[in-house]
């Protein structure tokens, strides 16, 4: 069936005016699937951690097992320690843990956010702070 | 344009069916994780609890491996758990230091996933007199 040239241009303005319109929603649901993947990869990372966080009381080898999460690999974290091991943490020393990210495609989001998850843990091996905290006492 | 809309929709389910299937993967790493590290801090409990009070080394042994089967099948998801294998070594400050390898298998959107991870636990020996 042939259409009348009128038409053509009609059909051929809807396409201009869709395909944005379409490849925009298409972009949002890709940034929505990984920003609800990046916040369930958070949390997984912030338990990994805390769990090495427990054996090793080093925080870079909390941060390296946070990020061995599949999702959270090639994406900058952002971790924070209360208190950090700068500060002397001894056996039973309750420490939090934060870990932050972006998101693969943090970027195609309309607002800036970082997804992030909190994890509170316990001291259980003093690892390289043993001897401070043998020569601190009880 | 339907058809173009249609290749989308297929991509960003691909992506999301993609997504979901890593984010269940890690779940479930760290859960056989999170177990083995239970079951070997319960067996050496258990084990180091024996030892002190005077039980015979084949009693420990079976107690160790019992505990370790029964915790580390009971923080893993129901049908999942395959087998723990719990081995145990002492040393002059160490009264039992037990490892726990736990085997799991997964099927779903995660799977068919076989996943081990072998945790370890420790009890000191008491200070001497």
């Amino acid at each position: 069936m042939c259409r009348r040239p009128d038409e053509r241009g009609q059909a051929l303005i809807e396409f201009a005016l869709g395909l944005p319109l379409l490849i925009a929603a298409a972009l949002l649901g890709l940034a929505v699937i990984d920003a609800a993947t990046t916040q369930e990869a958070v949390e997984t990372g912030a338990r990994r951690g805390s769990l090495t966080l427990a054996a090793s009381n080093v925080d870079v080898q909390a941060v390296a097992a946070a990020n061995d999460t599949s999702w959270l690999r090639g994406q900058r974290l952002a971790a924070g320690f209360v208190p950090s091991d700068t500060a002397l943490r001894c056996l039973g020393t309750p420490v939090t843990l934060t870990i932050g990210a972006n998101g693969h495609l943090g970027f195609l989001l309309p607002f800036q956010r970082t997804w992030s998850a909190t994890v509170t843990t316990v001291i259980e091996q003093e690892g390289p702070q043993r001897d401070r905290c043998a020569a601190a006492g009880p | 344009m339907t058809a173009l809309a249609a290749v989308m929709l297929v991509a960003i389910a691909i992506f999301g069916a993609g997504a979901a299937r890593l984010a269940f993967q890690d779940v479930e790493r760290l859960e056989v994780e999170e177990a083995s590290l239970e079951a070997a801090g319960a067996a050496a409990i258990r084990a180091g609890a024996l030892i002190v009070g005077g039980a015979s080394d084949f009693d420990v042994t079976a107690a160790m491996r019992d505990e370790a089967n029964a915790v580390s099948a009971a923080n893993i998801t129901r049908g999942t758990w395959q087998a723990a294998n719990a081995t145990r070594t002492s040393s002059s400050d160490v009264l039992i230091l037990v490892e726990v390898t736990v085997t799991v298998h997964y099927e779903g959107l995660a799977g068919p996933l076989d996943l081990s991870a072998t945790r370890r636990a420790q009890v000191r020996r008491p200070p001497g007199p």
